[in-house]
Parts: C-alpha cells; sequence; structure tokens
C-alpha cells in the first residue's frame, strides 16, 4: 500500500493533549488499552535498560512499562507525562537529541503511525541503542478492523486520526528491515472490532489475523 | 530534567555534546536553564523542568 509521505516534520499534537488522555480513561480505550500494556509487556521481558520511549504522548504507556525517559515533540502531552513521574525530553523522533548507543531499549508505541518520516525515526532509534538493545514498534494496523476505522475517522476530520498514517504489518516489517532491524517476537491485542468491545482485552503472542494492534521486538542486524 | 541525563543528551542537529548552563535548580531537578552545542553553534533552553530539544526550525511549529 505505498503512498506519497510529506517529508515535513512531524506535526506535534499541542493542542489535542485532552482528547490523547481521554482515550485511555473511558470505553472503548479504557478496555483496550490493558490488553495493549499486556502484550507488550510479553516482549519487555529480557531487554537492557535504559529505556526510552519516542512518541512518549501524555505517558501512560511509558509511566506503566517503567521507561526511564520520555520524548515527544508536544509540550503539553509532556508536560502530562512529567506529572505522571516520566522524566521527559521535549524532541523530535526524526532527530533524536542523544548520543549513539545510549539506550538498551526504544519503543514506539502507537507513534510511527504519527510520524511524518518514519524511516528517518527508525534509523535514529538504531542509532542510538547499543549493539545489544532491542526496539519495540507497536502500532494499529491499517487493514484491520480498528485501522480501518481510524482511517475513516480520519477522513471525517477527527482531531488526531486525520493526521495519522497507519500500516499494515508487512509495512511495518519492511520499514524495519530497511532500518537495519531483524524482528524477533511478535504479539498482539485488541481482538474485538470496534462495534463489539464488551471486555477487558488481553495480550496474545503472534499476531491473529483478527487482531488490530500489533507489537514487534526487533533486534539490530549485524551490519 | 536530572543532571544524570548530560550522561545522553547530544545536539539534535550535529549529536555533538551538550553543555549545561544552570539558572534555577530545586532539590535535584534543574528548572531553568540551558543546553549549548558549542559546533552548531545553538541554544536550547530548559523551562519548567523540561528541555526543548526540538531542531531550531521546529521549536515555533
Amino acid at each position: 500500500m505505498p503512498r506519497p509521505r510529506s517529508r515535513r516534520p512531524s506535526t506535534p499534537l499541542e493542542r489535542y493533549a485532552a482528547d490523547y488522555d481521554a482515550w485511555f480513561e473511558a470505553p472503548p480505550g479504557a478496555l483496550q488499552f490493558p490488553g495493549e500494556v499486556d502484550a507488550l509487556r510479553l516482549l519487555l521481558r529480557d531487554l537492557p535498560r535504559p529505556w526510552l520511549e519516542v512518541g512518549a504522548g501524555t505517558g501512560h504507556f511509558g509511566s506503566l512499562l517503567g521507561a526511564d525517559l520520555g520524548l515527544d515533540p508536544s509540550r503539553a502531552m509532556l508536560r502530562r507525562a512529567w506529572e505522571r513521574g516520566l522524566p521527559v525530553v521535549q524532541g523530535a523522533g526524526e532527530r533524536l537529541p542523544f548520543g549513539d548507543a545510549s539506550f538498551g531499549g526504544a519503543f514506539m508505541i502507537t507513534t510511527l503511525c504519527f510520524l511524518s518520516d518514519p524511516e528517518r525515526a527508525l534509523l535514529e532509534a538504531h542509532r542510538t541503542l547499543r549493539p545489544d538493545g532491542g526496539l519495540l514498534v507497536a502500532d494499529v494496523l491499517a487493514d484491520r478492523p480498528w485501522g480501518l476505522h481510524y482511517r475513516e475517522q480520519g477522513r471525517q476530520g477527527h482531531p488526531l486520526y486525520r493526521y495519522a498514517q497507519f500500516h499494515t504489518l508487512r509495512e511495518m516489517e519492511e520499514l524495519l528491515g530497511k532500518a537495519g532491524f531483524r524482528v524477533t517476537r511478535r504479539a498482539c491485542s485488541v481482538i474485538q472490532p470496534p462495534d463489539r468491545v464488551r471486555e477487558e482485552e488481553r495480550g496474545w503472542w503472534g499476531v491473529g489475523h483478527t487482531a488490530s494492534f500489533a507489537a514487534l521486538l526487533s533486534v539490530r542486524r549485524e551490519s | 530534567m536530572k543532571r544524570d541525563l548530560m550522561d545522553i543528551l547530544a545536539c539534535p542537529v550535529c549529536k555533538s555534546p551538550l553543555e549545561l548552563t544552570v539558572e534555577k535548580e530545586e532539590q535535584d531537578e534543574i528548572v531553568i536553564g540551558s543546553l549549548l552545542c558549542r559546533k552548531c553553534p545553538e541554544t536550547y533552553p530548559i523551562t519548567d523542568s523540561i528541555p526543548n530539544l526540538l531542531p531550531p526550525q521546529l521549536r515555533n511549529a
């Protein structure tokens, strides 16, 4: 599904911190969030520290998963993350303000879809990870029920999803491969489709055909 | 931000190390200050305990 992509820098979602936070606090988001965290935790177990979250937003995932540092372009989002106890730096994923090999783990959780240059952001993650480090990329899949739902909302002018460029599982793996990563483990969540979210989700190993949320753990390929 | 963050912080443009200037510090937290990249040369502000290391062209976007 190749699409033209703007090379302008990522737009900080500055005005939408409250909208973004609201997703976590009421259904269906409140029923999906625990499942997504569960899937991410399956993959995090052996990742060496410290951990950077790129696109930390308001810090829900980062603080719960125990990230050591969060980065985001939006000051309004970071203020909320900081108040949750997550140390934060304002910056862009495409131009990380860190030295080479600074981190044992890096996360991009529902971040790839909001980056205007995901290729560059993945190369930056590669640069700032130690050789024994791992990258955790997780996102809603473009061709699964929730991806289709969000894309339709974006077309109708949704304040957040209008900026999102979702990827298929194959596109995500191709992006990771081009940036020098090899996917070693996969997990998923968000099995219930948009019109049938009745119970709290959980995480599963692998990426089943009905899952809308995929999490991929990658290592740096030997160059 | 905490001082130990200086171990990993670098200029977002050229990736050189940064020089810290502290204007206000409370307990272990740097509340106001700046980070200088001598190579670029560029100064990045620290306000309300959060360093702004967006590349200069994005800072006022």
